[in-house]
């Protein structure tokens, strides 16, 4: 069902394929240090608060807060053109890690900062799903 | 006690092209005019010079400029990374090249088609356009795998989520913060009406101009946001020593500091705590300590912008204002700040017209002259800064 719109999806690398594998299988994952239980995103091999290499990807609640936001009136790739004006969001995980998404199921005048949000996904191709956010 | 550089190393000569929107130059026809013209200023020959730095986003390699113009040989190049944060970088660079005796006279620089070749505002240089699908694995933000297939692509957008957390922490209503934005966007547009070189010298703007420009990422508006420039800028850095010998007067560097902490480059301070302040203090500590001067005592600034919120967070970054104040300390008017028009108003080099501005200011030589100015601040948030002195 591969959508018929131009579009820009993430191809999986070393460090991100099991989030964006999750991410199809409808899972929120994030990784987490093996040795100091520090939670962390973007995927990274190694743990900046211990050092460790130890790493293990485990579901997120899904919930978290938008921390701050814009709104995009200005298309700056064609790929965008038929969205605008449509919302950037930052979210803060209630784990901790901040995630960059867009929120959907929202007017984009009722957008706060603090607003309690949670992941849904949105199905791009059979390989790649986005993780996007909505009211909570 | 003030850096074993203070003083040690001078800027001898600036260059620069014509700055345009479609300047029908390579990069390279650019980066050499610029440099042929700075070396001529600082009354020196290509053979006399000896280094080059420059930014790892320029086209143009130091293999390319010496071919160009001829110069023998260079026992000393570099390159700094992360765009804008080169600012100072590639000064520092160079400085310490010279104070160590390893070059005697070297050449930095900044040339882009920014406007008729690669946009740095637009989304194609991180995907190619297509009718399909276009996959990203890039790591940047914006740009990357984790922000294009949201639409995250442009620093316009990436600032206008800083300006938009800064709102919220420090309680700044949308009108309160227009407000502020415009006195930043109409001062330096003000010094560009009067600047011969600037691209937007013969256009002037006024408040209402200024509210009723379209938004291109909320709270952000049109003249919030950089030009995309056609253009080069250059200088050439020597010994204090040998400046003195030289036909302009010496721009003595007092201090220079590069700084970067985790996710700041190539991801604009997402994934942090503090992301609506662009950097932390220390680097700006450092900088007025080694350069032994207080804020008081900075003439003029030229303050690095890709938008307008840069102007105001860098002075709180500084230190000039405290945190959630930087508008009003804009407002009072106490430092004379992009006297040139900036990245808004003048031309997008990069921070390297910055440069070429605070030498102008303390030659005694800019278009909108402060008054017996003779130490200057260049500095891009805190994150590349350098003083300069006369």
């Amino acid at each position: 069902m591969d959508n018929q719109q131009p579009m820009i999806l993430p191809r999986r690398t070393l460090h991100s394929a099991p989030y964006w594998d999750g991410a199809v299988r409808g899972e929120l994952l994030l990784q987490r240090c093996k040795d100091c239980g520090a939670y962390r995103h973007p995927p990274t091999p190694m743990c900046s608060n211990c050092t460790s290499l130890e790493t293990e990807w485990v579901p997120s609640s899904g919930r978290g807060e938008v921390f701050s936001y814009t709104i995009a009136h200005h298309v700056v790739h064609p790929a965008m053109a038929h969205k605008v004006p449509y919302s950037i969001i930052v979210v803060r995980m209630e784990e901790g890690p901040y995630i960059i998404s867009n929120l959907v199921d929202c007017e984009n005048d009722r957008i706060r900062i603090g607003m309690p949000v949670e992941v849904v996904f949105e199905k791009m191709t059979d390989e790649v799903s986005l993780p996007k956010f909505r009211p909570a | 006690m003030t850096s074993i550089l203070n003083g040690k190393v001078a800027i001898a000569g600036i260059g620069q092209t014509q700055f345009s929107k479609a300047s029908g130059k390579s990069d390279t026809t650019l980066a050499v005019e610029a440099i042929k013209a700075a070396i001529a200023d600082a009354g020196l020959t290509p053979a006399d010079i000896h280094g080059v730095t420059r930014y790892t986003m320029d086209t143009t390699s130091e293999a390319d400029v010496i071919k160009n113009l001829g110069i023998p040989e260079l026992r000393f190049y570099s390159a700094v990374e992360y765009g804008g944060m080169a600012t100072a970088g590639i000064l520092l660079h160079a400085a310490m090249a010279i104070a160590t005796g390893q070059a005697d006279a070297v050449v930095t620089f900044r040339a882009l088609n920014g406007r008729s070749g690669t946009r740095l505002g637009r989304g194609e240089r991180h995907a190619a356009p297509s009718n399909t699908a276009t996959y990203v694995d890039s790591e940047r933000v914006p740009g990357g795998a984790m922000a294009s297939p949201y639409g995250l692509m442009a620093p316009a957008q990436a600032m206008a989520m800083w300006t938009r957390r800064y709102m919220h922490e420090y309680g700044v209503s949308d009108e309160d913060m227009a407000d502020h934005l415009a006195e930043v966007c109409i001062r330096q547009r003000t010094y560009a009406n009067t600047n011969p070189n600037a691209v937007m010298r013969d256009i002037p703007l006024d408040r209402e101009a200024y509210l009723n420009s379209r938004m291109i990422a909320d709270p952000l508006r049109l003249f919030d946001i950089c030009l995309e420039t056609d253009g080069a800028c250059a200088m050439v850095l020597v010994s204090a020593e040998r400046a003195r010998d030289l036909p302009n007067k010496p721009v003595y560097i007092m201090s220079a500091e590069q700084s970067l902490e985790p996710w700041q480059a190539n991801n604009f301070n997402f994934y942090r705590d503090d992301f609506g302040r662009l950097a932390t203090r220390a680097s700006s500590e450092r900088l007025f300590k080694a350069a032994g001067v207080r804020h008081s005592d900075i003439d003029v600034a030229a303050i690095y912008e890709a938008s307008s919120y840069q102007v105001l967070a860098t002075l709180e970054t500084v230190g000039f204002a405290d945190w959630g104040e930087g508008g009003q300390f804009y407002k009072s008017g106490t430092l004379p700040i992009n006297t040139h028009g900036g990245h808004l108003s003048e031309a997008y080099i990069h921070g390297q017209n910055h440069f070429n501005e605070a030498v102008r200011q303390l030659r005694g030589t800019a278009a909108n002259q402060v008054k017996d100015a003779s130490i200057a601040l260049v500095t891009n948030a805190g994150w590349s800064s350098a003083i300069l002195r006369n």
